[in-house]
């Protein structure tokens, strides 16, 4: 039927050869999700929209070099979350983390302009409010890991191919961020004289044997 | 919670995610389960735990996550800019608010805003029927902007200034050239699917009958502040600012709806804009901007 819609890669493939409109068309069909995966990755709407926009520049430009290895919604998650961990990287120095209301900590060089706003789309329960905190003081890696796999549902294999690192790696990366996530959220509730078990985020034994054991290469 | 010995929470982590599976590791981490109590009792908890995280991840309702208009505004705009750039079709640029200054007094010359009904159902029947649905519930503040609408044309009467013609009302090509772009307010409420069409339709129909006076849906109330020809100079700017291209010619300006919600439609030479009630106040607001058709 020449009804059918255009597949992403035909509408790639249309917007090398010149089609005006096909590369919008593919950025308003997964324009939910590649939003969702920025604003999640990095916890605020200017940065996950700045994000948004050097990653879609970059695949406008560099479309002609995708040769179809991978699903067209990979290649483009792929550069989303690259785009999302160099800013991460970019603003290691002056970290800043998403406050409740969403408002952010910003750098003296930034302050200006910006006020407070939603991290995300309200939602009507406060769990979802404290998960996002915690979400957002897991290291960079392992957030865009769960992002991809717990909230959009991307198999372990796919998430392999979008951030280009091996299967047990995205494994590793999950588990220890649920893990952090479950001590910072207070499933997991250490004896306080057991800094094996201490809070992450306060350098206990976990962050030291954490260093270590993530010295795990390509695993 | 107590142990006898420290538990690598990471390593255990490692074990329960599966990302051992296969390794040396896998087979110690089980010794130190079944040998160790500490590692016994915190394997339990640690499992549980992280299973407790998988539902409270749930609560986060990615699929709730929609990317705002004016994100996806934003994104389309610098999309259509780049294109434009590699297309080559970059205007040369001039000073910023050249034909800002110029609208304003021409503008005001004319002492009205004028406003031109073109009956957006008999325009576009094929416009489908959630917008018309979607103009019957924004109807009503239609209906309520029109006797203000009527007052700035004066009587009520909806005639058209086109570009680039001569009228009654005093408008005319000022001496480079550049023009008032006629201004209307169709009701219409446009669609990211057929706004490229439809507004090259409506100029289309615009210029073909300059003194049309037909059913006027008026002003949206939100917009009614970009009737001041101030304003919308504040707003053509800003949108022309963001579409890289200060010195281009506004070719027609709709205050009407897109998806629902009142929007000014600007039609560029080859780009609809379509910025929403907050205008030029800092920037274009912008909600959507796609190539003309056949541009």
């Amino acid at each position: 039927m020449s009804d059918r819609p255009a597949s992403d890669e035909e509408l790639l493939r249309a917007h090398v050869a010149g089609e005006p409109e096909a590369f919008a068309e593919l950025l308003r069909r997964h324009r939910d999700r590649l939003w969702s995966v920025a604003l999640r990755t990095l916890g605020d709407r200017e940065e996950a929209a700045d994000a948004l926009q050097d990653a879609l520049l970059s695949a406008h430009r560099a479309a002609g070099r995708f040769r179809g290895d991978s699903a067209v919604t990979t290649w483009l998650h792929r550069i989303v979350v690259n785009a999302c961990l160099d800013r991460v990287r970019r603003r290691q120095s002056h970290p800043t983390v998403p406050l409740p209301d969403g408002t952010r900590h910003f750098d003296q060089d930034s302050a200006g302009g910006a006020g407070p706003e939603p991290a995300a789309p309200p939602v009507d329960h406060d769990t979802a409010l404290v998960v996002r905190q915690a979400l957002a003081q897991l290291p960079a890696e392992q957030r865009a890991a769960l992002v991809l796999v717990d909230l959009q549902g991307y198999s372990v294999a796919e998430v392999a191919e979008i951030l280009g690192v091996a299967e047990g790696t995205v494994k590793s990366r999950c588990a220890r961020g649920r893990a952090r996530l479950a001590v910072l959220l207070g499933h997991l509730r250490p004896d306080p004289g057991d800094a094996a078990y201490g809070n992450p985020s306060t350098g206990g034994n976990v962050t030291s044997q954490s260093a270590r054991a993530t010295q795990e290469g390509g695993r | 919670m107590t142990h006898g010995r420290g538990v690598d929470l990471d390593l255990l982590a490692d074990y329960i995610g599966g990302a051992l599976d296969g390794t040396p590791e896998a087979a110690a981490v089980e010794r130190l389960i079944a040998d160790d109590p500490a590692w016994s009792r915190a394997y339990a908890q640690t499992s549980a735990a992280m299973e407790a995280v998988r539902v409270d991840l749930g609560t986060l309702g990615a699929d709730r996550d929609q990317m705002p208009a004016e994100v996806l505004g934003r994104l389309e705009a610098a999309l259509t800019a780049v294109r434009r750039q590699e297309s080559g079709t970059v205007v040369p640029l001039a000073p910023r608010r050249r034909w800002v200054r110029r609208l304003a007094p021409v503008a005001a010359a004319a002492g009205v805003l004028v406003l031109v009904g073109l009956g957006a159902t008999a325009l576009w029947p094929e416009s489908g029927r959630q917008d018309v649905a979607t103009n019957a519930g924004g109807g009503a503040a239609d209906r309520a902007a029109v006797p203000d609408a009527a007052k700035l044309s004066g009587d009520g009467r909806a005639p058209l200034i086109a570009p680039g013609e001569g009228t009654s009302q005093g408008l005319r090509k000022d001496a480079e050239s550049d023009v008032a772009p006629p201004i209307v307010a169709t009701g219409t409420n446009y669609r990211r699917e057929t706004v490229r069409r439809l507004t090259s339709e409506v100029r289309t129909k615009a210029l073909a009958a300059p003194q049309a006076s037909t059913q006027m849906s008026g002003v949206p109330e939100p917009l009614r502040r970009l009737t001041d020809p101030a304003a919308l100079s504040a707003c053509l700017a800003a949108i022309k600012a963001a579409d890289a291209q200060p010195a281009t010619q506004v070719r027609l300006v709709d205050l009407a709806r897109f998806e629902g919600s009142p929007a000014v439609v600007v039609l560029l030479p080859d780009v609809v804009w379509v910025s929403g009630a907050n205008c030029g106040l800092t920037g274009p607001d912008t909600r959507y901007s796609t190539r003309t058709e056949g541009s």
